[in-house]
């Protein structure tokens, strides 16, 4: 039995990649990436544009598949499943993508609700409640009726977020939840992945630009450099840590 | 070495092409399955219908006016030498309907439609849109290229037989107008020169041109890449393959109908 529960948990891990190889053409992006992430946790992916952050992300939702190596969710091995083999992970997993990715002929009631229609097929009163708990709990209540074309980047991004985690995922990965949002919005998004993690054990994946976000919330920070992980620790590991690139990285917080 | 602009890393464009047209038949083959649930899909499909209508039936209007008024006129000149002018609105109109009508209906829509659906595909593409629709538990197939294809075609009907009517139109004003032929002359041989195949041909040539188009203007809007240059480009890429395709496709038909038309005559 696992007596050391107070220093150092550790339960199996929820997502793990395995030796993950991906390129597009002659662009390899992953090298190799190995990597867990455990339940519950707050995990931030840091890492240059264009080292392949999205792109790793992407893989969990089958929306991208890896040329070879192991993509594992609660041990189920995701990298061969084909796509209809995905809609129950889309349930469990949700992604906000980097760019607010909203139907653009909808109003931002219609976008919160399309995947509660569709992936909970939930109706109703029911539908109704929980999509003004969620736009409440990102402060867009006002913004219900509106099409996404006559928003703020910042208020779109805030409505993607609230698409997602209308569906309570098991675990949600951010790509780049607080890029152009104001410091207060941008504190509303950092408590409420906080307060996710807290109060309904959601795992959250994280990648940002944001270090000071980084070093308030994340449990522990990957840094991801040409196709591999370069280091990964808590935010007090990572401070400590020596190598040049982190360092660049940590300099402004 | 210079520097390079633009993307020329093609392997060869043979192949390339093969492996396109593979691809478009699978993606044609996924849209057919979901045929089954036409029903289901009635309130999207009715909507693409109505947008797809409202939005060409101007240019519709206008083109099948002048076209009707062309006929009209090319005719005269060779009926006035046999004195046959009485024959004009019958020829002017058989003649619109089994050739000028569908093909000339079919560029104005792939100007129109073709690129419009291309265009929203495409950035539903680049912008994440359609990803965002799988990850929301959605077959985008499903959800927005079936309704648009069956769409797309069900519109090229109505706006045919639009055309066609203000093709005769067209043609009886600028009888009346230039040749002082009155409306009840124009109209009275229409029926002598227009039989029921040749309706049907019309048809039929519309089904194959709106298909081609919804075919080739959904698939290369679904898999548009590279932001809004992409966008744009693929544009332009279905307003050329599909004015191409349809001309081929005129001549393909044409032909069969008319070994048709010999075998049972
Ligand atoms: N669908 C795709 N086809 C071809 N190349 C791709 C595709 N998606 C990503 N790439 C390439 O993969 C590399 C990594 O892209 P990715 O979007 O993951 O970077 P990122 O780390 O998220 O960068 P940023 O911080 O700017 O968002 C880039 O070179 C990109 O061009
Ligand atoms: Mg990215």
């Amino acid at each position: 039995m696992n007596n050391q529960k107070q220093t150092n948990p550790s339960p199996s891990p929820i997502i793990s990649f395995l030796q993950v190889r991906k390129s597009f053409g002659n662009n390899v992006v992953l090298k190799n990436v190995t990597l867990d992430i455990y339940p519950g946790e707050i995990i931030f992916i840091i890492g240059r544009s264009g080292s392949g952050k999205s792109v790793l992300l992407k893989h969990l939702v089958g929306l991208i598949r890896p040329d070879s190596g192991d993509i594992f969710f609660k041990a189920q091995n995701l990298s061969h499943l084909k796509e209809n083999e995905f809609f129950p992970i889309r349930q469990k997993v949700g992604l906000i993508f980097q760019q607010p990715a909203l139907f653009d002929s909808l109003t931002v009631y219609e976008n919160v609700a399309f995947g509660l229609q569709r992936l909970q097929k939930r109706s109703g009163k029911e539908l109704e409640d929980q999509i003004n708990k969620v736009l409440a709990t990102l402060a867009i209540s006002d913004l219900k009726n509106r099409k996404p074309n006559t928003l703020s980047f910042g208020q779109q991004k805030r409505v993607a977020i609230a698409r997602t985690i209308a569906l309570n995922p098991e675990v949600l990965l951010f790509d780049e939840p607080t890029t152009g949002l104001d410091p207060v919005a941008t504190t509303v998004v950092n408590g409420l992945i906080a307060s996710l993690s807290r109060k309904m054990k959601t795992t959250s994946v994280v990648v940002s630009h944001d270090m000071h976000s980084a070093f308030t919330i994340a449990d522990r920070i990957v840094i991801l450099h040409e196709g591999e992980v370069l280091v990964g620790g808590t935010p007090a590991e990572i401070k400590q840590c020596s190598h040049p690139l982190v360092q660049e990285f940590i300099k402004e917080v | 070495m210079s520097t390079r602009f633009y993307n020329d890393d093609n392997p060869s464009k043979i192949l390339l092409m093969l492996a396109n047209l593979g691809s478009a038949v699978i993606f044609l083959l996924k849209i057919l399955a979901h045929l089954g649930n036409l029903k289901l899909h009635q309130e999207d499909i009715f909507h693409q219908i109505w947008k797809i209508t409202l939005h060409s039936l101007g240019i519709i209007a206008l083109s099948g006016f002048f076209v009707g008024s062309i006929m009209a006129i090319q005719f005269s000149l060779q009926l006035k030498e046999f004195a046959a002018l009485s024959l004009l609105g019958g020829l002017a109109t058989s003649g619109t309907i089994r050739e000028l009508g569908p093909l000339l209906i079919a560029f104005m829509l792939s100007g129109r439609v073709g690129a419009y659906t291309t265009s929203e595909l495409g950035t539903m593409k680049v912008t994440d849109q359609i990803d965002a629709i799988r990850c929301l538990g959605a077959d985008p197939i499903k959800e927005i290229i079936f309704p648009r294809f069956i769409g797309i075609i069900c519109a090229s009907f109505f706006l045919l037989i639009f055309g066609v009517f203000t093709s005769i139109f067209g043609g009886m004003t600028a009888a009346a107008l230039l040749l002082q032929l009155s409306p009840q002359e124009y109209l009275r041989e229409i029926p002598r020169f227009l039989n029921l195949y040749s309706i049907l041909l019309s048809l039929f040539k519309v089904f194959v041109f709106s298909f081609c188009l919804a075919w080739i203007s959904t698939y290369i809007g679904y898999h548009t890449e590279g932001g809004a240059l992409g966008v744009g480009k693929n544009v332009v890429k279905t307003a050329a393959l599909s004015l191409s395709v349809i001309v081929f496709a005129d001549w393909v038909t044409s032909l069969v109908s008319e070994s048709i038309q010999l075998l049972f005559s």
